[in-house]
Parts: structure tokens; sequence; C-alpha cells
């Protein structure tokens, strides 16, 4: 029987690996993908958080210097007496000082600065290069009825701006940060006015973009009233709220960050951004100063690509895999099988009755080489049994025959002795059933045969009359002299001539020597026409 | 199929040689003693050749024979006769009534001819 090519083992056996491959390696695949998806993601997470942190912290940084400055120059001009110039002077001292400031400004309480001077306030901005000087007790600005000149006071301590754009000083986006100082007056502290400094935004910018990020990473910067400070397009700075933004882009999750800072709280989340069209993750911190926070952002998909790459490679690498084992496979089984395909060959020959088949000696010692020394073993065996099987069916066919014939035989024997039973029977019942005397003797005139009616009437013993002579018990009365000698005479005579004698008066002695008138016929008996005896027939004569 | 044959006999003897000596030549045989129980087989399961002895425990063979021919028209049957009877007195005066006779003196295979002259094989 020739085996097809989809049951050969070998490709039954390849046809597995590739059906578990094509299960196997899209499952692991899949499975490796969503792990490394996680690892990355966190991985991306973590560091997004630690660019958040490390935004912040420059942030903090910067704001914690300016804070600590100006704090300090406001602790510097209380209870200090000075002249408009020393004020001048200490103004234009901390612009020199404090590059990063672009403006900087001493504003009095009425009569603070002397008893002559109602209001006075000496403010300077940088203009490129140079410092411009203006007077803020001018008729045009009047820094007493600023709101940042009132809340300050009304605060009492260090108050930060929300930032604005400085129209007519600096020219540029800035926030303010302000502080009280005051005298002693009396024995009370009383305000004396106020120092504040403004800081140019641009710095923000630079600090964020300092920081690198990912490809995709981008950062926002937002102020307490959620103003846009930085912003990776540049039209929603300074012209968008985080809440206006989230309204106008459909990202409510930028409304959800805000408040989150504003209650200042940290964390991160993934969305849909319609902004971005694309997955984005972002890390939120609120900054301690300012009231202000940051937002960290990257789209997860410059990540996944990573695991996109790393999935390719990892299908091409269980792709290879599966390859290197199917053809190892391929290989192990063709030369572990050919073997066996040799005596499944010598096994279907065997099958068909071919015994004499050759089967090659093996000269390996493996499994298949003891299947083929058995397949030798078996070989033999079974020509041994083919010539034991040959001689015991010819026996048992024999035997068969011979038992057919027997009980033919036997059958025929029993059939043959029935019918000779039956004659017999039938026979010696004609004889018996005849109410006359029937003697059958031989040719020498010995009795051989009676029937019960001569045993009847006589009363001899049957055992007395057989091979007894005749003339013993019958006598024929024409036997003149009575002689017994002679009275077998005529008999012997008839007999030896064949003739009957028919109804001849005759006596008959019985056992107590009665002799007993009868009539007495005899005919010859003869087997093919010749005399070998005779039978009579004598009646009882009637009284 | 094998052909089935009826024998009537009151001898137990002649009833197992010939039943056990037909069934080995391909016939399918039943044998009964009386022609009662003939009677109640053939209404069960009628044979093909009826073999009957001519003196039967509760009947004569030949009247048993007539009574089956009613039942039976184109059934050969055949009568086994003994020494009793003479063959050539049967043969001269039974041949109109049954389909042969059989002495049961004759050889089994005498008896096996003339059963496949009727019915076959």
């Amino acid at each position: 029987m020739r085996v097809s090519f989809l049951d050969r083992l070998p490709v039954r056996l390849a046809g597995a690996i590739l059906l578990l491959g094509f299960i196997a390696v899209p499952l692991v695949s899949e499975l490796k993908r969503r792990a490394a998806e996680r690892i990355v993601l966190q991985q991306a997470e973590v560091q997004s958080a630690t660019a958040t942190i490390a935004v912040v912290e420059g942030l903090q940084d910067v704001l914690r210097s300016v804070e600590t400055t100006v704090r300090y120059l406001a602790r510097d001009l209380e209870d200090r007496e000075l002249s408009p110039a020393e004020v001048d002077r200490i103004t234009r001292n901390v612009m020199a000082g404090t590059p990063n400031f672009c403006e900087f400004s001493i504003s009095f309480e009425p009569r603070a600065l002397g008893p002559d001077i109602e209001r006075f306030g000496h403010y300077l901005y940088r203009n490129g290069s140079r410092l411009v000087e203006r007077d803020l007790a001018a008729p045009g600005y009047r820094y007493w009825t600023r709101d940042w000149y009132n809340d300050t006071l009304g605060r009492g301590g260090l108050t930060w701006s929300e930032p604005f754009f400085d129209q007519g000083g600096a020219n540029a986006n800035v926030v303010r940060i302000s502080a009280p100082f005051y005298r002693n007056v009396g024995g009370r502290r009383v305000v004396a006015g106020v120092v504040a400094a403004g800081l140019e935004l641009g710095w923000v910018q630079q600090l964020t973009e300092e920081n690198e990020f990912f490809d995709t990473g981008y950062v926002l910067v937002f102020s307490r009233d959620g103003r846009l400070i930085v912003h990776p397009n540049p039209k929603y700075v300074f012209t968008e709220t985080m809440d206006s933004l989230a309204q106008k882009t459909s990202t409510p999750e930028l409304a959800q960050i805000y408040q989150r800072v504003l209650a200042k709280r940290q964390g991160s989340i993934s969305y849909l951004s319609n902004t971005f069209h694309a997955r984005i993750h972002e890390n939120y911190k609120p900054v301690e100063i300012g009231g202000w926070g940051v937002i960290v952002g990257y789209k997860e998909s410059e990540f996944l690509r990573q695991v996109s790459a790393f999935r390719w490679i990892t299908q091409v690498s269980l792709g290879a895999t599966l390859v290197l084992l199917l053809a190892i496979v391929l290989l192990t089984t063709r030369f572990a099988l050919r073997p066996l395909e040799r005596l499944a060959t010598v096994s279907q020959e065997i099958a068909r009755g071919n015994l004499d088949c050759e089967i090659v000696p093996p000269r390996r010692n493996d499994e298949i080489g003891h299947l083929t020394r058995s397949f030798l073993l078996m070989q033999e065996t079974l020509k041994k049994n083919r010539l034991l099987e040959a001689a015991v069916r010819e026996r048992t066919a024999e035997v068969a025959a011979a038992n057919t014939k027997l009980t033919s035989e036997n059958l025929e024997r029993r059939w043959a002795n029935q019918a000779l039973e039956h004659q017999l029977r039938y026979d010696q019942l004609i004889i018996n059933s005849i109410a006359d005397l029937v003697f059958v003797f031989t040719k020498a005139m010995n009795i051989s045969r009676v029937n019960p009616a001569v045993v009847h009437l006589t009363g001899w013993e049957l055992q007395e009359l057989i091979n007894s002579p005749l003339s013993r018990i019958v006598r024929l009365q024409e036997d003149p002299l009575g002689a017994r000698s002679k009275i077998a005479d005529p008999l012997a005579q008839a007999l030896a001539e064949g003739r009957d004698l028919r109804d001849k008066p005759a006596t008959i002695e019985d056992r107590n020597g009665r002799r007993i008138p009868v009539r007495f016929t005899m005919f010859p008996l003869r087997d093919r026409d010749k005399v070998v005896g005779g039978i009579a027939v004598i009646q009882e004569i009637p009284t | 199929m094998k052909k089935h044959i009826l024998i009537v006999d009151d001898e137990p003897e002649i009833r197992e040689l010939l039943g056990q000596f037909l069934g080995g030549s391909g016939y399918r045989v039943s044998a009964v003693p009386t022609a009662v129980e003939a009677q109640r087989l053939v209404a069960k399961d009628p044979p093909q050749l009826v073999i009957s002895d001519l003196q039967l425990e509760d009947s004569d063979g030949l009247d048993m024979i007539n009574q089956l021919k009613a039942t039976l028209p184109d059934t050969p049957m055949v009568l086994l006769t003994g020494v009793f009877i003479d063959a050539k007195v049967v043969r001269e005066t039974l041949s109109g009534k049954v389909a042969g006779y059989l002495q049961k003196t004759a050889p089994l295979g005498k008896i096996l001819d003339e059963i496949r002259l009727l019915i076959g094989p």
C-alpha cells in the first residue's frame, strides 16, 4: 500500500509545526508586543514624569531666585532713609545686578520718601542694552491707581501677577513679582511702598527647549489663571487659556488637568488628542511658585513605533526559528524514517504473503536497528509458521476427509445392520407366527431351528431339540415296522432327491414319551439349486 | 436454501439414521414418529418431500399420505417399506398413489439417488 503524500509522517510533522507556528507566532508576537508596549509606555511615562519634574524644578529655581531677590530688596528698603537719587541708584544697581529682570520699580506711599514728596514711583526697564527711566507717579500712569500696587499692599506679601504684555514698557510678555516694604513709625510697622520686578517670559520658552524631550515631546506652561505661557503652537501662547483651549479643541482633558493643578495635584493622563490627532500621554505638575502649572506630553505612537519594529523583529526571528525547526524536523525525520519506510514496504510485502522479500540486515544499533532485526526474526518465524500451517492444513484436511469417510462408513454400517436386523426380525416373526410346528433341519437331518409351536406342543426345551436328529421326535406312519432307524429313510430320500413330501401321516413324540398323531409336510431348502437342508411343517390333527 | 424433507417412521433408529444421513447430504430434515405429528409439522413447515413408513403407530402410512396430499398436492410422497411388503406388489399397486418407494434394507446411496431424482440435490 502506497502512503499518500499528505499521510507521510514528515509531511504531517511539518504540517503540525507550521500549524503550530501559524498559531504560536502571531500569539507570541502579540503577547510580546503587548508586554513590550506596557514596558515601553511605562518607561516613557517615567521619562516624561522626570522631564516634568525637571521643567518644574527649573522654573521654580528661577522664580525662587527672583522671589528671594525681591524679598531681600523689600527688606533692604525697610527703615532706610532714602532720597530720590538713592532710589534711582538702588534701582539701577538692581537692574545691573539681575539681568533676568526686564524692569524694576520702587514706589512709595504718600510722603514715605520724605515729607515734601507726596508720591514717588521710580521705574526702569530695559530697551535693548540701555535702561529707560519712567516716573510712575506721572499723571499718565499714577501707580497708586494700579492693581499691581494695590493688590500687593492688600496681600501684604509677595505677589505674582498674571503674565501680560507690557505695552509701553518692556514691550514683551512679562510676569511681575511685587512685595511691600515697611517703615517703623512710632513703634508700628507701616507700609512704605512696593518693590516690583518684571521677568520677560522668553526664558521660560528657552528653559523648556533646553530640556530635550522625545521626538514628539512638548511642554505646556500655564499661569494660575490658565493662560498659556508656553505651547508648541505659538498662536495659542497668551491668546488662550487652558479652559478656552479645551473648549476650542474639544479637549476636555486640558480643563481636567488645569483643575487638578489648581488643586495642587500632579499626575498623568492618556487620551486621544484633537490637537495632535494622535493618542498622547501627558504628565502634569503644579509649580510651587506663582501658581503655574507644567504639562509634558508626547505621542504614544513614538514609542509604539519602537514596539512595532520590535514586533517585526520578533516575527522575523520567530519565523526564522520556525523555518529552521522545519528544516531540522524534515532532515531528521527523513534520516530517521527512511529505514522505517523500507520496513513499512517490507511489512506490506509480508502482509501480502510475500515472506521472501529482502530485508537488509541493519548496521546501526539504535531502535531502528533493533526493529529491523525484529523484522528479520519475524520473517523467519513467519516462514516456519507458514510451513507448519501448510502441514497442519494438509493433515487437518486428511483427518477431516478420513473423518467424513469414517462417519459415512459408520452410517452405512449402522444402516446395513439395521436392515439386517430388520430382515432377521421379520423373518423370525414370520416363522414364529406360524401356528403349525416348523422344523428347519440340515442336510444331515439334524434340527437347526424350530418355531415356538414345537416347544409349546412337545414340551421339549429348545436346547434339547437343536442339533438333535429330526427322527428323534418325528416318525412317518408309512414306516410299518416303526423302526426309528428307518423312519428317516423316505425323508432322507426325498431330501436327497430334492422332492417335497406333502401331508404325510406321522406322529411326534413329546417330552413325556406320548406320541401325538400329526400331518407331515417337508420342503427341501435350496441354495443356488443345491439342497442344503429342509423345512418340515407339522400340523396337529384335531381330536 | 436447503430443501426440507419430512421423515415419518415409528422406529427411532430409522428416523435417526436416515435423518443424519440426509442432513449430511445437504437436506434439512424433520423426523416424527406419528401421523398426527406429521400433520402438525406440515402445517407449520411444509416440506419438499415426505418419506413415510407404511406402518405407523397411530395410522397407516398410505392413509396419512392421502391426507397430506390434500395439503401438499404437489409434494412428492415416498413410502419406506420393510420386508413385510413385497416390493413388486408395492410397485404394481401403489405407483399411482406415491411418487416412489424405498426399502429399509436398501443401501443409503440408493435411497439418496432416489431422493435426488425426485427433488434434486
